[in-house]
Protein backbone atom coordinates (compact mmCIF):
# COMPACT_ATOMS: atom_id res chain seq x y z
CA UNK A 1 0.00 0.00 0.00
CA UNK A 2 1.03 3.41 -0.97
CA UNK A 3 0.13 4.74 2.50
CA UNK A 4 0.87 7.94 3.35
CA UNK A 5 1.54 6.99 7.09
CA UNK A 6 4.99 7.98 6.80
CA UNK A 7 5.04 11.25 6.14
CA UNK A 8 3.00 12.43 9.22
CA UNK A 9 4.12 15.16 11.04
CA UNK A 10 6.65 15.25 8.67
CA UNK A 11 7.20 19.09 6.87
CA UNK A 12 5.19 18.22 3.19
CA UNK A 13 4.41 20.02 -0.08
CA UNK A 14 1.20 19.64 -1.86
CA UNK A 15 0.33 20.30 -5.34
CA UNK A 16 -3.08 20.92 -5.93
CA UNK A 17 -5.38 20.23 -9.28
CA UNK A 18 -5.59 24.04 -10.18
CA UNK A 19 -1.93 24.34 -9.64
CA UNK A 20 -1.86 25.56 -6.06
CA UNK A 21 1.93 24.43 -3.91
CA UNK A 22 0.67 24.03 -0.15
CA UNK A 23 3.32 23.98 2.59
CA UNK A 24 2.54 22.23 5.97
CA UNK A 25 3.04 19.80 8.61
CA UNK A 26 0.92 16.63 7.71
CA UNK A 27 -1.15 15.95 10.73
CA UNK A 28 -4.17 13.27 9.16
CA UNK A 29 -4.89 11.78 5.81
CA UNK A 30 -7.52 9.15 4.96
CA UNK A 31 -7.99 6.83 2.05
CA UNK A 32 -9.25 9.45 -0.44
CA UNK A 33 -6.72 11.03 0.18
CA UNK A 34 -8.35 13.97 2.11
CA UNK A 35 -5.15 15.53 3.82
CA UNK A 36 -4.72 17.96 7.50
CA UNK A 37 -2.12 20.37 7.59
CA UNK A 38 -1.41 22.59 10.42
CA UNK A 39 0.94 25.58 10.33
CA UNK A 40 -0.10 25.73 6.15
CA UNK A 41 1.26 28.46 3.98
CA UNK A 42 0.29 28.75 0.62
CA UNK A 43 3.13 29.61 -1.54
CA UNK A 44 3.19 31.35 -4.93
CA UNK A 45 5.86 31.76 -7.76
CA UNK A 46 5.59 34.46 -10.10
CA UNK A 47 7.64 34.68 -13.71
CA UNK A 48 8.95 38.24 -12.64
CA UNK A 49 9.23 39.04 -8.87
CA UNK A 50 9.97 36.63 -5.82
CA UNK A 51 7.23 34.55 -4.67
CA UNK A 52 5.50 35.01 -1.99
CA UNK A 53 3.76 33.20 0.87
CA UNK A 54 0.64 33.68 2.67
CA UNK A 55 0.01 31.80 6.10
CA UNK A 56 -3.24 29.92 6.51
CA UNK A 57 -3.14 27.93 9.79
CA UNK A 58 -4.53 24.52 9.96
CA UNK A 59 -5.90 23.70 6.65
CA UNK A 60 -7.75 20.49 4.89
CA UNK A 61 -7.21 19.58 1.63
CA UNK A 62 -10.68 17.01 -0.24
CA UNK A 63 -8.75 14.03 -1.74
CA UNK A 64 -9.80 14.63 -5.33
CA UNK A 65 -7.56 18.25 -5.20
CA UNK A 66 -4.48 16.41 -4.35
CA UNK A 67 -2.23 15.86 -7.01
CA UNK A 68 1.29 14.79 -5.56
CA UNK A 69 2.38 15.20 -1.81
CA UNK A 70 6.23 14.80 -0.61
CA UNK A 71 8.46 15.44 2.65
CA UNK A 72 10.62 18.21 2.22
CA UNK A 73 14.19 18.23 3.49
CA UNK A 74 14.30 21.57 6.25
CA UNK A 75 17.84 22.59 5.44
CA UNK A 76 17.83 22.33 1.70
CA UNK A 77 14.83 24.21 1.58
CA UNK A 78 15.96 26.91 4.17
CA UNK A 79 19.73 27.18 1.94
CA UNK A 80 17.32 27.76 -1.17
CA UNK A 81 17.44 31.47 -2.16
CA UNK A 82 14.10 32.70 -3.68
CA UNK A 83 14.82 36.14 -4.84
CA UNK A 84 16.00 34.42 -8.18
CA UNK A 85 13.25 31.59 -8.14
CA UNK A 86 11.12 32.63 -10.74
CA UNK A 87 8.40 30.56 -12.23
CA UNK A 88 4.75 30.93 -13.90
CA UNK A 89 1.83 29.07 -12.64
CA UNK A 90 1.51 25.40 -12.86
CA UNK A 91 -1.44 24.25 -15.21
CA UNK A 92 -4.69 22.98 -13.52
CA UNK A 93 -4.78 18.75 -13.71
CA UNK A 94 -8.26 19.78 -15.43
CA UNK A 95 -8.93 20.93 -19.52
CA UNK A 96 -5.28 20.98 -19.62
CA UNK A 97 -5.01 19.75 -22.72
CA UNK B 1 -6.58 -5.62 -10.64
CA UNK B 2 -4.08 -6.92 -13.37
CA UNK B 3 -2.49 -3.70 -13.26
CA UNK B 4 -2.14 -3.49 -9.94
CA UNK B 5 -0.25 -6.90 -9.72
CA UNK B 6 1.50 -5.63 -12.80
CA UNK B 7 2.84 -2.36 -11.34
CA UNK B 8 3.86 -4.45 -8.22
CA UNK B 9 6.53 -5.84 -10.31
CA UNK B 10 7.95 -2.51 -11.10
CA UNK B 11 9.08 -1.62 -8.15
CA UNK B 12 12.36 -0.65 -7.45
CA UNK B 13 12.31 0.28 -11.18
CA UNK B 14 13.12 3.65 -12.52
CA UNK B 15 9.79 5.22 -14.36
CA UNK B 16 8.65 8.50 -15.76
CA UNK B 17 5.24 9.84 -14.31
CA UNK B 18 3.00 12.85 -16.21
CA UNK B 19 0.78 14.19 -14.53
CA UNK B 20 -2.61 15.51 -16.31
CA UNK B 21 -1.19 19.07 -15.73
CA UNK B 22 1.98 18.50 -17.98
CA UNK B 23 4.58 18.06 -15.15
CA UNK B 24 6.95 15.16 -15.68
CA UNK B 25 8.81 13.63 -12.39
CA UNK B 26 11.94 10.55 -12.99
CA UNK B 27 11.53 8.58 -9.85
CA UNK B 28 12.20 5.19 -8.41
CA UNK B 29 8.80 3.54 -7.78
CA UNK B 30 8.41 2.56 -4.20
CA UNK B 31 4.74 1.27 -3.48
CA UNK B 32 1.42 1.08 -5.79
CA UNK B 33 -2.13 0.55 -4.09
CA UNK B 34 -5.42 -0.41 -6.02
CA UNK B 35 -6.29 2.83 -6.71
CA UNK B 36 -2.46 3.25 -8.68
CA UNK B 37 -1.65 5.64 -6.39
CA UNK B 38 2.08 5.72 -6.81
CA UNK B 39 5.20 6.63 -4.48
CA UNK B 40 8.34 7.54 -5.84
CA UNK B 41 12.03 7.83 -4.10
CA UNK B 42 14.78 9.98 -5.50
CA UNK B 43 12.63 12.14 -7.64
CA UNK B 44 14.00 14.28 -10.56
CA UNK B 45 11.67 17.12 -12.04
CA UNK B 46 12.93 20.14 -13.56
CA UNK B 47 13.67 22.25 -11.08
CA UNK B 48 13.98 25.64 -13.35
CA UNK B 49 10.74 25.38 -14.56
CA UNK B 50 8.51 24.18 -11.32
CA UNK B 51 10.55 25.11 -8.15
CA UNK B 52 7.13 23.78 -6.74
CA UNK B 53 9.22 20.66 -5.49
CA UNK B 54 12.87 21.56 -4.57
CA UNK B 55 14.09 19.96 -1.50
CA UNK B 56 11.55 16.98 -2.04
CA UNK B 57 13.48 13.91 -2.48
CA UNK B 58 10.30 10.86 -1.99
CA UNK B 59 6.78 11.73 -3.43
CA UNK B 60 3.55 10.32 -3.14
CA UNK B 61 1.23 10.65 -6.20
CA UNK B 62 -2.59 10.47 -6.59
CA UNK B 63 -3.58 8.15 -9.57
CA UNK B 64 -6.14 9.71 -10.70
CA UNK B 65 -3.79 13.09 -11.33
CA UNK B 66 -1.53 10.60 -13.65
CA UNK B 67 -1.83 10.91 -17.03
CA UNK B 68 1.00 8.22 -18.30
CA UNK B 69 3.78 6.70 -17.08
CA UNK B 70 6.88 5.82 -19.18
CA UNK B 71 8.23 2.67 -18.54
CA UNK B 72 12.18 1.59 -19.52
CA UNK B 73 10.79 -1.30 -22.62
CA UNK B 74 13.36 -3.76 -20.64
CA UNK B 75 11.08 -3.66 -17.52
CA UNK B 76 8.19 -4.98 -19.31
CA UNK B 77 7.21 -8.65 -21.38
CA UNK B 78 4.26 -6.87 -23.80
CA UNK B 79 3.61 -10.58 -24.91
CA UNK B 80 3.04 -12.06 -20.95
CA UNK B 81 1.07 -8.74 -20.08
CA UNK B 82 -0.98 -9.45 -23.42
CA UNK B 83 -1.90 -12.66 -22.81
CA UNK B 84 -2.71 -11.54 -18.59
CA UNK B 85 -5.26 -9.15 -20.19
CA UNK B 86 -6.72 -11.50 -21.92
CA UNK B 87 -7.40 -13.89 -19.84
CA UNK B 88 -8.52 -11.18 -17.41
CA UNK B 89 -11.17 -9.76 -19.90
CA UNK B 90 -12.47 -13.45 -19.88
CA UNK B 91 -12.64 -13.82 -16.84
CA UNK B 92 -14.54 -10.55 -15.84
CA UNK B 93 -15.99 -9.95 -19.10
CA UNK B 94 -17.06 -13.52 -20.47
CA UNK B 95 -16.02 -14.37 -23.91
CA UNK B 96 -17.10 -11.55 -25.82
CA UNK B 97 -13.80 -9.15 -25.68
CA UNK B 98 -12.08 -11.92 -26.33
CA UNK B 99 -12.68 -11.68 -30.11
CA UNK B 100 -14.24 -14.92 -30.43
Amino acid sequence: MSSLKAFLNQNVKVITSDGRLFLGTLEGFDQTTNVVLSNALERAFYPDEPKRDLELGAFIIRGDNVVCLGPYDEDEENNIDYSTVFADKLKSTKNAL
Amino acid sequence: MLFFSFFKTLVDKEIRVEFKNGVEITGTLKSIDQYLNLKLDNIKTDVDKYPHLIAVRSLFIRGSMIRYIHLNPVDVDTSLLQDAARREAIATGGDKFAGR
